[in-house]
């Protein structure tokens, strides 16, 4: 049993000193800091009310404070007793308090059923088995270069922060699973090692709502929902995205043609 | 031999935690840094630096070496920790057990919801609400 140094010059060190640690761990630190300063000061900044019209978009008032609710250094009854300080009725924070307690409600599931945090809860209801569904994540996707500009750039926004906005994790989700055919714990599994608030509840069981594995039909998208939350940001060309550039009919019959062909024979 | 420490987890690094207010002031409180369990978690160096800055702001030892032979050494009467959900954490805590008392201590409720089984976020949701936009979930109504 060895102290470790709890004190440095300045970040630099730190991270050096990290580096010395765990010499097998991957990438660079993050630009995104921990510790309670950092957690306590985003939660100063939280916007309770304006959270509900414009959390879907790229630029939303999220708080970004998933990292540190994770790893317990801020807690959800902290948040949401913050929260009830910005506002006169309860009911104008109810969106925000309600994200909150998805937070809350994958804790309880795995709580309850541990063995979903890595199983299929469910059958895919894709029209697909799960021996369909590739083990291992391709070197493509995990180096950002699957040559769709917007999935390229959102993973490199993972690798490069840890962090990334739930509509950015549930189109990578969607991408892996449902357009590549890769099993949901091959990513969920990445996204764990980099996401800082990578937590195997929220994280994994959130993997299996858009794998249908936990929710009533796959999660799909296209090039125009990309584009509505996040087309200031990305390239969102059309001849960059070719893939995504479809109706979700179109998409439907893409992704899950055992499923559009019973529907012909129902 | 000593009588309690308490052990913080990467799922628990808070010394707000609801159970510094159990023990005796003076507990030993660790951080064990675990290279296999980390290793094991595939944790890239943005999440091992992010926790590594999380500890020290805190007052407490952070320790090197492997969780299990470190707590066999010191062989504690009691572990006292943040309670968590995390499958990992809870397979360690369950192999601390067979050769001490293990604690696990949760932090303050979000909501006052009976802790029962869901399956689906709209059921949970439909109770959780009652008190779930509530300061201290109502703890004093």
């Amino acid at each position: 049993m060895r102290n470790l140094q709890n004190q440095f010059e300045n970040r630099q060190a730190l991270v050096n000193y990290v580096q010395k640690l765990a010499p097998w761990a991957e990438g660079d630190a993050s630009e995104i800091k921990g510790g309670l300063s950092q957690g306590l000061e985003k939660l100063q900044a939280i916007d309770p009310i304006n959270y509900g019209n414009t959390r879907n978009f790229s630029d939303g008032k999220i708080t970004r404070l998933s990292p540190y609710v994770h790893h317990g250094i801020i807690d959800l009854n902290q948040i949401r007793n913050e929260a009830l300080r910005h506002c006169s009725q309860p009911e104008q924070i109810i969106k925000f308090v309600q994200e909150l307690a998805w937070r809350d409600f994958w804790q309880r599931v795995a709580e309850h059923h541990p063995e979903w945090v890595w199983k299929d809860v469910e059958p895919y209801k894709t029209g697909f088995k799960p021996q369909d569904y590739a083990e291992i994540l391709p070197d493509d996707i995990t180096s950002a270069n699957t040559g769709i500009a917007c999935i390229d750039w959102f993973i490199e926004d993972l690798i490069n922060t840890g962090y990334l906005h739930n509509h950015t994790r549930m189109y990578i989700a969607s991408y892996i699973v449902h357009f590549r055919r890769i099993k949901w714990q091959a990513g969920a599994k990445w996204f764990l090692s980099h996401l800082l608030d990578g937590d195997e509840a929220s994280n994994n069981l959130s993997w299996q709502w858009v794998a249908s594995t936990f929710s009533n039909k796959p999660y799909i998208f296209n090039l125009e929902n990309v584009d509505k939350y996040f087309g200031m940001q990305v390239d969102m060309s059309s001849e960059h995205n070719a893939i995504l550039d479809a109706s979700y009919q179109q998409l439907t019959e893409l992704l899950f043609p055992n499923l559009v062909e019973r529907d012909r024979h129902d | 031999m000593i009588d309690t420490i308490i052990w913080l987890h990467d799922k628990g690094l808070s010394i707000s935690h609801p159970l510094f207010e159990l023990p005796n002031a003076g507990t030993p409180c660790f951080f064990i840094w675990d290279d296999g369990y980390f290793k094991q978690r595939a944790y890239s160096l943005k999440r091992l630096v992010f926790i590594y800055e999380s500890l020290c702001e805190m007052p407490i030892q952070i320790v090197q070496g492997n969780t299990l032979e470190i707590f066999t050494e010191m062989r504690p009467q009691k572990i006292i920790t943040p309670y968590t959900a995390d499958t990992e954490i809870n397979h360690l805590i369950k192999q601390l057990a067979k050769g001490v008392a293990v604690e696990t201590i949760r932090s303050k409720p979000f909501s006052m919801t009976p802790n029962s089984d869901v399956k689906r976020f709209f059921k949970y949701w439909s109770k959780a609400k009652k008190t779930a936009l509530l300061e201290d979930a109502g703890k004093n109504l």
